[in-house]
């Protein structure tokens, strides 16, 4: 990024075709909408681009793009609220359970309803947001525990607890259906 | 807290190898070509460059110091060459403006054009003193024969003596004609008189009127020392030499020329045929003198 910064464009290039996947599957798991989904990722790489004067290194290029993508997928909630959930309101983290829940008391009924596109994104769609959220940081973004707090803007302990149940429950959902 | 309490979640968080291998298999989405597209192009515009493959970077960097490396080898491979080659490009001075100039003598400035004058006049002197004496030898048949009667008749008048004197002049001014063209004298002491080509054509002119026939010198007009001198100067040893051999002439054994030397002292030359009897002895220096010649020379 510094690279570019400094004008040239063969940076982005390849800055670009290391992180488009993750950004694009973060954001395309997070809303469930592959058309918001696509909007939100030019989003996100115009913003990057406009702010190449101002960059700052502050942390890894990795965080700072995810802390962006975040920010455009809480617009995005905050934009459409009528159904949706809000990243950043840790107050609504019941709401966001509500919602994110499986229609069906029984998730295994709910998780064999979404084997059928695919077992295991299923079980990554039924998660909870906020868990679902560090779930793909964790293996999109390739972050730990801290970066994902940097990159969500809550503390450790937080984003530890999300990331741990989210893996418990994709673990148990896993071999439930194997 | 926001999770679920009935929820027990692992104490570690680390990653499970399966998880992983299961997600990478099923998660492979990717934005669409146009998406890009769009965005690689409005990076490109942002810092106004060209698409480019990856690693030209360097090739570009070293265009310039290449370029100027290579621009300085053969500039010095250059000036060696022509150094080594040609010195005399290198070191010749520009031509003086006044040797470059074709413009008339009076285009110059007036003490220049009295030095010029000046230098013509004295390669004017040289030549003619040179040509002298290269013309003597050349006009000896005739010159010593009538300097053998100059000298035998001590009776001939100063002006016919002059008339001679024109003659030989004369003949000495055709015999320098013939050796060296004007022009190419004038134009040899030009260059060190620093004078222009067409003062050299002014001053050839002048040398081309001053080798032409003199007129006969007045009986009363004396000859100029300043023609005369160093024509006189030139000529002595040659004139000499010829009227020695125009004296010696027939005397082809010694009998001959004690014959000589007696006839001389019967007619009163003594100085004369003192001079034969010393050309003898040196042409003859072991020759024994008879007593009645003997006598008045020095051991």
């Amino acid at each position: 990024m510094l690279a570019y910064r400094a004008g040239d464009a063969a940076a982005f290039d390849l800055l670009y075709a290391r992180h488009k996947g993750g950004v694009f599957r973060y954001l395309l798991r997070l809303v469930q909408d592959r058309g918001a989904a696509e909007e939100l990722f030019q989003d996100v790489w115009m913003n990057l681009i406009k702010a190449r004067a101002a960059y700052r290194v502050q942390a890894k290029f990795t965080t700072y793009l995810y802390r962006v993508a975040h920010n455009r997928a809480i617009d995005h909630f905050r934009a459409h609220k009528g159904g949706q959930v809000s990243l950043d309101d840790e107050d609504a983290s019941a709401e966001v359970l509500a919602i994110a829940a499986p229609a069906s008391a029984d998730p295994a009924v709910q998780v064999e309803h979404r084997l059928a596109a695919g077992k295991l994104l299923g079980l990554i769609e039924a998660l909870p947001a906020l868990q679902r959220e560090a779930f793909l940081l964790h293996e999109e973004g390739g972050m730990g525990v801290d970066e994902i707090a940097a990159a969500t803007g809550v503390n450790r302990e937080t984003a530890k607890s999300r990331l741990r149940y989210a893996l418990a429950k994709l673990r148990a959902g896993t071999r439930a259906y194997t | 807290m926001s999770e679920r309490p009935d929820f027990t979640p692992p104490q570690d968080p680390a990653r499970d190898p399966q998880l992983d291998r299961a997600y990478r298999e099923s998660a492979r989405d990717e934005p669409p070509a146009r998406l890009d597209d769009a965005i690689r192009a409005a990076a490109r515009r942002e810092v106004g460059a060209r698409p480019q493959a990856y690693g030209g970077g360097g090739l570009r960097a070293w265009r310039v110091p290449v370029s100027i490396a290579a621009m300085l080898v053969v500039g010095v491979s250059i000036v060696t060459l022509v150094r080594e080659e040609h010195p005399e490009v290198l070191q010749a001075s520009p031509p003086a403006p006044a040797a470059q100039a074709p413009s008339p003598l009076r285009d110059v400035a007036p003490e220049r054009q009295q030095a010029a004058v000046d230098a013509a006049a004295r390669h004017k002197d040289a030549v003619t003193s040179q040509a002298s004496a290269q013309a003597v030898p050349e006009a000896k048949p005739d010159a010593a024969a009538k300097l053998r009667e100059e000298s035998k008749e001590s009776s001939i008048t100063q002006p016919k003596r002059e008339e001679r004197f024109n003659e030989q002049e004369t003949s000495a001014s055709a015999a320098r004609n013939r050796t060296e063209p004007p022009l190419e004298n004038a134009r040899r002491a030009a260059p060190a008189a620093g004078i222009s080509e067409a003062q050299t054509s002014e001053a050839a002119a002048d040398h081309a009127v001053s080798a032409a026939p003199r007129p006969a010198l007045r009986a009363d007009s004396p000859v100029p020392a300043t023609a005369a001198a160093p024509s006189a100067e030139g000529r002595m040893p040659s004139l000499a030499k010829a009227q020695a051999e125009g004296d010696y002439a027939g005397l082809d054994t010694p009998d001959k020329w004690l014959a000589r030397i007696r006839e001389l002292r019967k007619q009163g030359r003594l100085t004369e045929a003192a001079k034969v009897l010393a050309e003898f002895r040196q042409r003859h220096p072991g020759y024994v003198l008879p007593p009645d010649l003997a006598d008045g020379i020095k051991p």
